[in-house]
C-alpha cells in the first residue's frame, strides 16, 4: 500500500471501519510510514479535541419537555370549542367537584401527587413562577389574605440554606392551594399548603416523573413539599419548616 | 395512555443530552437549539406509537436533524461551502498533531473553528466524533450514501485542523 491509497483509508481506519484485509495492510503501511502514522495521530488529536466540546441540555430543558407533552398546543382544541366540549368542561368540573369531596382517599393520591408535580414543572418552566416574589415573610403572607379562605404559614428558612423565593395562587384538585416557592442552590421547592388534617408526620411519597415529595400535617394545614433536589435534602427542608413554626 | 407516556419518558428522554447537543450545533445558538428539541420531543411523542424499537438515540436524532434544517430555513440561514482547496487535497499539509493539541486545551477555540464549518460537514463531524455513530447510521439519518458520508467527514476534519490551528495565526 503506497501513502495516497493509506491516506484515503485512513479515516476509515480511525473509525473502526475498515475491513480486516485493508487494516492489516494499512497497519503494514504505517509501521513503515512516519507521515501517514503522524496522520492518524492527528486524527486521534483532534477526535479528542471535538468530543470534550459537545454541549449538554440546559437543566431545566428536561422539564420543560415534560410540560409540553403534558400541555397539547391550545391550537388544537381551538376549532372544536362547541357545545360538546362545553358538556365535557362542565362535567370535568363536576367530576373534579365531586373529588376534592372525596379527597383525600387513597385512590385519588396518585391523581393529587400527578397534579402538584405537573404544578411544580409548570412553575419551573414558564414565567410564573411565583405571583409574589418576596424572600420577606411579611410581605409573603399578607399577600394571600382575600385571594383564599385560609391563611398559610410562611417562614423564612434563609438561615438553614432554603431561602424563600415567592409565592402564588394554584388550584390543585378544584380546590385553590397556596404554593411557596423557596429555592436549594438554584434548584427550586414547591411547598403546597391547603387546610386539612390536624397532624400527621413527614412521610415520603414515591417520586413522581423523577421529581421527589413528601407530605405531612400540622395545626390543621396539609404541606406537599415537591422538588428535584435529593429526598434527602427535601427532608432536610420539611423538617425546618415543621420546626420553624 | 400512562403506560405510553411512561415509555416515552424511559426511551426517548434520556437521549436529551444528544438530541440538545445536535440541535445546538446545527441551529447555532441555545434559544433556536432549544425550540428545536421542544418541538422535536413533541413530534417523537406523537409518533412514538410508529417507533418499532430499534435504536432510539438515532430516531430521536433524525427528527432533531429535520426540525434544525426547517428551523434554518425558516431563518433564511444561508448555505455555506467549503473551500475547494480542502476539497480536493488528500495530501496531509495541514498544522501537526502538536499544534492542534495546544490549540484544544482552549474549548471555546475548538467550538469556533466547528462553527466555521458548514452545516453539512458540522454534522457528520457531530455524529461521529461527539455522539459515535456509524458510518452507515449516518447514512440513515442523513439519507446519504455511506460513501459520501465518509467523504464529508475526511474533508470535514482537515478543515477542521485548518480553522483549528488557522485561527491561532490571526
Amino acid at each position: 500500500m503506497n501513502c495516497d491509497e493509506a491516506l484515503r483509508l485512513i479515516d476509515a481506519y480511525h473509525d473502526g471501519e475498515l475491513d480486516s484485509m485493508h487494516s492489516v495492510e494499512i497497519e503494514r503501511h504505517l509501521a513503515a510510514c512516519d507521515n501517514c502514522a503522524a496522520r492518524l495521530n492527528k486524527l486521534r488529536v483532534l477526535r479528542e479535541a471535538v468530543e470534550q466540546t459537545a454541549f449538554s441540555a440546559p437543566r431545566d430543558l428536561r422539564a420543560s419537555v415534560l410540560a409540553s407533552l403534558h400541555t397539547p398546543p391550545v391550537e388544537n382544541a381551538k376549532p372544536r370549542l362547541g357545545l360538546t366540549t362545553g358538556l365535557a368542561l362542565a362535567a370535568a368540573l363536576v367530576l373534579g367537584f365531586f373529588l376534592a369531596q372525596v379527597f383525600p382517599g387513597n385512590s385519588s393520591e396518585k391523581t393529587l401527587l400527578a397534579a402538584l408535580t405537573d404544578s411544580h414543572i409548570r412553575s419551573l418552566v414558564g414565567t410564573h413562577l411565583v405571583d409574589v416574589t418576596s424572600s420577606d415573610q411579611h410581605t409573603v403572607r399578607p399577600w394571600f389574605e382575600g385571594k383564599i379562605d385560609f391563611a398559610p404559614p410562611v417562614e423564612d428558612l434563609s438561615a438553614t440554606g432554603f431561602p424563600l423565593v415567592g409565592g402564588r395562587l394554584e388550584f390543585v384538585s378544584s380546590r385553590p392551594v397556596a404554593a411557596l416557592v423557596y429555592e436549594r442552590r438554584k434548584h427550586f421547592i414547591n411547598l403546597f399548603i391547603w387546610p386539612g388534617k390536624t397532624s400527621e408526620p413527614i412521610t415520603e411519597k414515591s417520586p413522581q416523573r423523577g421529581y421527589n415529595l413528601l407530605h405531612w400535617a400540622k395545626d390543621g394545614m396539609n404541606y406537599y413539599a415537591v422538588s428535584e433536589i435529593s429526598a434527602d435534602d427535601l427532608r432536610k427542608f420539611a423538617n425546618a419548616i415543621d420546626s420553624s413554626q | 395512555m400512562e403506560n405510553e407516556n411512561a415509555l416515552f419518558e424511559q426511551t426517548i428522554l434520556p437521549h436529551l443530552d444528544a438530541a440538545y447537543n445536535l440541535a445546538r450545533w446545527l441551529a447555532g445558538n441555545e434559544t433556536d437549539a432549544r425550540d428545536v428539541v421542544q418541538e422535536s420531543c413533541l413530534r417523537a411523542f406523537k409518533s412514538f406509537s410508529r417507533f418499532r424499537g430499534g435504536d432510539a438515540r438515532s430516531w430521536l436524532l433524525t427528527i432533531v436533524r429535520n426540525a434544525a434544517y426547517t428551523a434554518l430555513r425558516k431563518r433564511g440561514a444561508r448555505e455555506q461551502f467549503l473551500d475547494s482547496e480542502i476539497l480536493d487535497s488528500v495530501a496531509d499539509t495541514g498544522p501537526s498533531a502538536e499544534q492542534i493539541l495546544e490549540r484544544a486545551a482552549n474549548i471555546e477555540a475548538v467550538r469556533a473553528a466547528i462553527a466555521q464549518l458548514p452545516t453539512d460537514y458540522r454534522e457528520v463531524i457531530v455524529l461521529r466524533e461527539m455522539e459515535n455513530f456509524s458510518y452507515k447510521e449516518i447514512a440513515d439519518m442523513v439519507g446519504l450514501p455511506i460513501g459520501t458520508v465518509m467523504s464529508r467527514l475526511a474533508r470535514g476534519r482537515r478543515a477542521l485542523q485548518e480553522f483549528l490551528v488557522g485561527g491561532a495565526a490571526k
